[in-house]
């Protein structure tokens, strides 16, 4: 029997590949069928027999990883985040998915997860009740804005742009421009000087602010470009009769003019941004906050 | 034109009107995303009546900065900064204040997703309510990511510019506020079959 045994071993390979001879081939199945040892050996060499128990390859898998790279759950953490967000290839879901069949905690993450996202999906919006956005609006809008269907072209941005909400605020900067460039300091005069300066600001200001009005016709950067222009004229004048403020007023001038104005509404907080940037710069900051307590008064 | 199209297609005719200060435009801005903004504000402070004051002042911010939001693409980004800058100065302010640590019923009930028939209203009351007490039992780190990726949808990317971290970062962080999500979720005890 060792013997028979012993050459069935040698021709297995030949078996298995189909390529021993018919009568060598039935002498090797007639051995099998009697001897179970060899039955097994063929039956486990064609993978019909697991030589492992029943839930052993399991554990020593877990028992290999110990000794190796240790377990894989916080790689299989990330894969299901990513498997999640669809961004898995089709190979790393396969071995992902090897790993799930194996570790009944990581499938219990991914089960749970992929069950509560779609109840994330309403909390995204939330009502916040009645009158919330009347508040809103109460906070925000100062002057409501009609329809008119009768204004279009020129007339409907003239009237957009004198109605913008922060308007008045922009005027402010505006008009505290001029007032500081044309009549310096305002803290380090007299009041009846202070007055009288404080007039002719206030008329440079109305009749920029008309030529503002007026040149809404050609277009917004024609406005800005205009503004620029006829505020560098003044200013320029402003140059011989204040002396020494010429320098403060320069740099002022120059940073405005110097700025790239391309939609209106960038226009106006653009000199605000220069000259809270300048005045905290050159110290006028205090300054210009008193100049704007002025311009109130004087309204 | 796909309803995604119309919609950005709208949204950039509001922006451009809002801009010129039109109050009908500014209205309309309101109420399409006033109940994006609460959401957000009350899944950072936990609370509604704060919520409500917070999404008031975010509201106030987004206007008076509305010039600086380039294009209606950035807008819903933009829209999330501002309402998470708020939200964070208030939280500091609020320093020392009792933090709400559950939600109140009308307030997840408002919640609710349209549409459902009765029997899935309750299924979906009974499912927010868990996983809404597994979220705010979350550390603040994991909650503020699992609201911007899961609740809000963000795009990755977005999330690594607005809290300023690299895409890699994001990943991890995500990945873990998963664990501890799922985690505390099945210690409240969803089960499958709950869903229903």
């Amino acid at each position: 029997m060792k013997e028979e045994c012993s050459q069935f071993e040698s021709q297995l390979s030949d078996l298995l590949a189909g390529i021993l001879p018919l009568p060598a081939s039935i002498r090797a199945q007639e051995h099998m069928s009697s001897c179970r040892k060899c039955r097994r050996l063929y039956k486990t060499a064609v993978g019909e027999l697991d030589l492992l128990a029943p839930g052993a390859g399991q554990s020593l898998a877990v028992e290999i990883l110990k000794k190796t790279s240790g377990p894989a759950c916080q790689r299989a953490q990330d894969g299901i985040s990513e498997f999640i967000d669809g961004a898995l290839t089709p190979g790393d879901s396969r071995i992902l998915f090897m790993h799930l069949q194996a570790c009944p905690s990581c499938a219990e993450i991914l089960r749970t997860l992929t069950e509560t996202r779609s109840a994330f999906r309403p909390m995204a919006r939330i009502q916040p009740g009645t009158g919330f956005t009347e508040e809103v609006l109460a906070a925000t809008t100062r002057r409501s804005v009609p329809a008119d269907p009768g204004k279009t072209g020129s007339r409907r941005w003239r009237t957009d742009l004198l109605h913008r909400p922060r308007l008045a605020w922009e005027l402010a900067y505006l008009f505290t421009l001029i007032l500081l460039v044309t009549v310096g300091n305002p803290a380090l005069m007299s009041m009846d000087a202070l007055r009288g300066k404080v007039r002719f600001a206030w008329t440079v200001t109305a009749v920029e602010l008309e030529r503002v009005s007026a040149a809404g016709l050609a277009g917004v950067e024609g406005t800005a470009e205009h503004v620029g222009e006829r505020m560098g004229r003044r200013l320029a004048e402003a140059e011989q009769s204040l002396g020494s403020l010429w320098d403060r007023s320069r740099k002022i001038t120059a940073a405005v003019l110097a700025t790239d104005i391309t939609p209106a509404g960038m226009f106006l907080p653009r000199i605000r941004t220069i000259l809270l940037n300048i005045g905290r710069g050159i110290g006028l900051d205090r300054t210009f906050s008193r100049a704007m307590r002025y311009l109130e008064w004087m309204r | 034109m796909t309803s995604d199209a119309q919609e950005r297609a709208d949204l950039a005719e509001i922006l451009g009107r809002c801009r010129y200060g039109d109050a009908l435009a500014w209205e309309a801005l309101v109420r399409q995303f006033q109940s994006r903004v609460y959401g957000i504000a009350f899944h950072y402070v936990g609370d509604a009546e704060d919520a409500r004051d917070l999404a008031q002042e975010i509201f106030v911010r987004v206007y008076r900065r509305l010039d600086s939001c380039a294009d209606e693409h950035m807008f819903l980004p933009w829209l999330v900064r501002i309402s998470r800058n708020a939200c964070i100065d208030f939280l500091r302010r609020r320093k020392g204040r009792p933090v709400a640590a559950e939600c109140s019923e009308e307030d997840l009930a408002r919640s609710r997703a349209p549409g459902l028939n009765p029997e899935e209203h309750c299924a979906a009351d009974f499912r927010s309510r868990l996983i809404y007490r597994a979220f705010r039992r979350l550390t603040a780190l994991n909650r503020e990511v699992i609201l911007l990726r899961e609740i809000l949808e963000l795009p990755l990317e977005q999330i690594a510019g607005l809290l300023s971290i690299p895409l890699g970062t994001v990943k991890s962080r995500i990945s873990r506020a998963r664990v501890e999500l799922a985690q505390r979720v099945t210690a409240l005890g969803l089960q499958p079959d709950d869903s229903g």
